[in-house]
């Protein structure tokens, strides 16, 4: 399931972690967010985000 | 994907600092004056009103944020928004993350650990 954690230390430090995500579609959830708090100083990404995100497709025949 | 993010955050949302306010019960008033040491005073945009003897005085700066002046003497001002105003940044951030997660439309569960910082559980539908 995809969700972000927000963590915020007592002195106002702000980490943000994505998980569930496949490919970059992380990012898109997690830009607004970036953009109204900040400026983003360090990002890490997770093994999965070198999966491809492999969207729905259906294919009548 | 996944990924971890740090954010440096700035103050730069008046609705977030008044919410901020508000969790720390400070009144936060406009157009007012700051209350220094020895009587001094310090007319600014927005005043933060300390129980103490001193307020801090909150001025917009030319690149958009909002700058905290305020006097440390004696801890009367850390006493109540933390040294550098650790416990308004907190909660600052606090609340403007959880603003921005419910634009997009995202439901957000809070939850304080053992360590002081605050756990923001966001959940939704991320197209």
């Amino acid at each position: 399931m995809k969700s972000l954690l927000i963590t915020i230390t007592p002195v106002g430090e702000v980490s943000i972690e994505a998980t569930g995500f496949k490919g970059n579609s992380c990012e898109k959830a997690t830009k607004a967010i970036e953009a109204a708090l900040g400026t983003v100083t360090n990002r890490k990404k997770k093994p999965e985000y070198h999966t491809l995100n492999t969207g729905s497709a259906t294919q009548s025949a | 994907m996944s990924h971890w993010t740090t954010v440096s955050c700035e103050f730069r949302d008046q609705k977030a600092l008044e919410a901020a306010c508000r969790e720390l019960a400070l009144p936060i008033q406009a157009n007012a004056i700051a209350r220094g040491y020895g009587s001094q005073t310090l007319k600014a945009d927005m005043v933060i009103k300390c129980p103490g003897p001193y307020d801090i005085a909150v001025k917009r700066n030319t690149d958009g944020t909002l700058g905290f002046t305020t006097d440390w003497w004696a801890g009367h001002v850390a006493k109540v928004v933390g040294p550098d105003f650790a416990k308004l940044k907190q909660l600052y951030a606090v609340q403007r993350a959880t603003a921005a997660c419910r634009a997009k439309g995202y439901s957000v569960a809070r939850t304080t650990k053992q360590d002081g910082s605050i756990n923001l559980a966001v959940t939704g539908s991320f197209n």
